[in-house]
């Protein structure tokens, strides 16, 4: 079809936007892959040290020999904690008691406060976890033998899907789902509403194309181009980060190619509502994009938002589809696991076309 | 300025653009503080029980009592357990083996296996911390109604949150709740700022360039400082707005602490946007359609907002990317803004901070007049 071929003409004619067609995808997985890290390594820690003992230098050797802390910072008074916080770069205090050492031998505890910047909640928490872990492993040398004779439980944990607490299992699904909203949606809506602008869409109306022929050429390329958008990202899961998909590929190819019409749809949908390619362009940034990235349980679980959330998320398409695509990447599941997901995304796709060739009828209409 | 008043009709005249410079500091403030958190709320805990004993049914009761964990399901096999995994009707599986209470009369040593789905790999974490200080906890309720002497083992294991021996006591300071929205609304004000800035400034920019009119005012005897000042100048007060705006938002709906100097705040902002807007200048410069700047620009704020540290400890980046943030304006912000609203940081704690970001506003903003090309 000549119409389509003209498409793919534009686009490709224009090498920035090709760039950053492929050029984003291969950035976001860089930086999640190696920059956004939710772990903890390197945090710097002060030491107030009251103690001066033994028991507080072993220790303070212990949380500078592990791969999370480095002891940046030596105190010599509780007034010191704050200034040295407000400029920012200690995570953490540790205070030793006094006497420290004779305390243990008399009492057989001694309490050591860990102060924690709170600003960075996850950080501080994660902080203190680690800290408590040196900690009693040190107690535990200390006590010898008495934990190993004593009755206790011992919980043994098996990490699902994901041994090593990778954080890129989790950002990889989601953005695929991202990626793909954003150049579906937007691009289409754009180009559409540009050529709406310039008064080329006239033209394309007074020839004898049917309207589902303009928006099935509009479509096209980027139906195209997102499917091999998604392939690329799923080799490099594969090549670079090690993260084969597990289920069935074509079942994943498949459901892509739902969630990509899905986006066709709504970009086409966008474009008929708003007159302005300025408006298209807010409107698709502000509905897509941030929802995207921060509601559809991307990097934030939905389960940790107000319960409301879970309600309103349910009409946002990238929700469901970092469901259907991390079950079937990371879990291997099957179409039995994401039926439901799949058919929402089904109806909800359907019902964007009908609407969406609906409204560009009418729009046909005025035109005339 | 007779460029200045027509810059600030044209922004008057669009409907949607006056819309958009009230409504996304509100959406934003109150739709996605909330959501953003890494809290875990609750746990949906899928339980077997083989021991069926008196023991194990407090140990699962000790868990549904605590706030993080419900009890979602009691399947039957481990097989039943896993699909449940991969449906996501639980997040977690506790296998309670048919020993259990034999074990804590000494005579075996029970193994309780927890099965997570650790997609989330920060969830997962966080899950299986809480189910281990519940465990911890039911040890020590077991030592002590055993009789164990209770200056040896019980009584230590009761004084510690840990191990016998030495105990710590966690303070936060500046957020003793470890509330995220405190942690994240400082965040998503410089997100806030940075999107109008960027793509307002922007887009408005090359839609002279794309509908020609800024032919027109090439020709005309206007200097070329004068042009750029017009454009900024009012996206540079939209943006101070939004960010005052961002801010009653959420002093008013979440109580947001403000322990620092506003005047500061606002001073580092100010700043910070003449950077933004420099690269906005620039960015349109390269761009001739605003389909193009568009897509540039959300680009660049993308690997810009991420890599500032807004949702993750900057220290645990590689090397490489920490001296990225070195010409990172956001990554500058982002850490202003924490440090001067929840700890009421002075001048001088950021002062070198402030400074660099400077550097960076001057630099951007001069490369952008070079590359600003008067008649193209």
């Amino acid at each position: 079809m000549a119409f389509v071929r003209k498409e793919f003409i534009h686009i490709f004619r224009d090498y920035r936007t090709l760039i950053i067609l492929f050029g984003i995808p291969a950035a976001q997985i860089l930086i999640f892959g190696y920059a956004v890290r939710t772990d903890l390594k390197n945090a710097a820690i002060a030491v107030l040290d009251n103690a001066h003992d033994e028991v507080s230098k072993e220790l303070t050797q212990n949380i500078e020999a592990s791969k999370f802390f480095y002891v940046a910072r030596q105190l010599d008074s509780y007034d010191e904690i704050d200034a040295t916080f407000k400029e920012g770069k200690i995570r953490a205090v540790v205070v030793f008691p006094e006497k420290m050492a004779a305390t243990i031998t008399r009492e057989g505890t001694a309490t050591i406060s860990l102060i924690a910047d709170g600003t960075e909640p996850n950080t501080a928490s994660l902080v203190t976890g680690y800290i408590n872990g040196i900690l009693s492993t040190y107690s535990a040398s200390l006590t010898g033998e008495l934990t190993a004779t004593m009755p206790l439980i011992m919980p043994e944990v098996r990490m699902y899907f994901n041994p090593n607490l990778e954080s890129h299992y989790m950002f990889i699904p989601g953005l695929i789902t991202l990626i793909l909203i954003m150049i579906c949606s937007l691009m289409t809506s754009v180009t559409i509403v540009r050529e709406k602008e310039y008064g080329t869409m006239e033209v394309l109306l007074v020839s004898p194309l049917r309207p589902w022929q303009i928006i099935v050429g509009k479509a096209t390329p980027y139906f195209f181009l997102s499917l091999i958008n998604v392939i690329v990202i799923l080799l490099m899961a594969w090549f670079v980060f090690g993260l084969p998909v597990q289920g069935s590929i074509a079942l994943l190819i498949a459901e892509c190619m739902l969630y990509i019409l899905l986006g066709l749809a709504l970009g086409i949908l966008i474009s008929t509502l708003t007159g302005k390619m300025e408006n298209a362009i807010f409107i698709s940034f502000l509905a897509l994009m941030l929802p995207a990235l921060l509601l559809s349980g991307f990097i934030f679980p939905i389960e940790n938002m107000p319960k409301i959330y879970d309600y309103v998320t349910m009409i946002l398409p990238p929700r469901w589809f970092v469901d259907v695509i991390r079950a079937i990447m990371i879990k291997g599941a099957g179409i039995g696991y994401v039926w439901k997901e799949t058919l929402i995304l089904a109806v909800t796709a359907l019902l964007l076309m009908v609407i969406s060739i609906q409204k560009f009828k009418t729009r046909l209409g005025e035109a005339k | 300025m007779f460029l200045l008043r027509k810059e600030f009709r044209h922004i008057r005249r669009n409907t949607f653009i006056a819309r958009a410079i009230i409504a996304v500091p509100i959406i934003q403030m109150l739709v996605l503080v909330p959501a953003v958190t890494f809290e875990v709320k609750r746990i949906d805990l899928a339980v077997i029980d083989s021991d069926h004993s008196r023991a194990s049914r407090e140990l699962v009761a000790k868990l549904s009592g605590s706030s993080f964990f419900a009890v979602a399901a009691t399947p039957q096999s481990v097989r039943e357990a896993e699909s449940m995994l991969f449906a996501g009707n639980a997040d977690m599986v506790l296998v309670i083996p048919s020993d259990f209470s034999e074990g804590l009369a000494g005579l075996t040593r029970p193994r309780l296996q927890v099965l997570v789905d650790a997609v989330n790999s920060t969830s997962a974490q966080l899950a299986w911390t809480y189910l281990n200080s519940v465990v911890r906890d039911f040890n020590r309720d077991v030592l002590l109604s055993g009789g164990s002497p209770p200056g040896q083992a019980g009584g230590m294991i009761m004084s510690s949150g840990s191990m016998p021996g030495l105990s710590v006591l966690p303070h936060y300071w500046y957020n003793p709740t470890l509330n995220y929205k405190y942690f994240m609304l400082p965040g998503i004000l410089v997100i806030l700022i940075t999107a109008i800035g960027l793509l307002m400034s922007g887009l408005n920019l090359v839609r002279e360039k794309e509908s020609g009119t800024i032919e027109q005012i090439n020709v005309t005897p206007v200097m070329k400082w004068e042009l750029i000042a017009s454009k900024i100048i009012p996206f540079f007060i939209i943006g101070l707005f939004d960010l005052a705006l961002g801010l009653s938002i959420g002093w008013l709906a979440f109580h947001i602490p403000f322990e620092g100097s506003l005047l500061l705040f606002f001073a580092c902002a100010m700043i910070f946007l003449v950077a933004v807007l420099g690269m906005a200048l620039f960015l349109s410069t390269m761009a001739s359609t605003q389909q193009q700047f568009l897509f540039v620009s959300y680009f660049v704020m993308m690997i810009f907002i991420l890599m500032s540290g807004i949702f993750t400890p900057v220290e645990s980046m590689p090397v490489w990317a920490q001296q990225f943030n070195w010409v990172n304006p956001v990554a500058y912000l982002m850490r202003i803004n924490r440090m001067i609203m929840l700890k009421g940081s002075g001048f001088h704690d950021i002062a070198m901070d402030v400074g660099l970001l400077s550097l960076l506003a001057t630099s951007l903003l001069t490369l952008a007049i070079r590359a600003y090309r008067k008649r193209a």
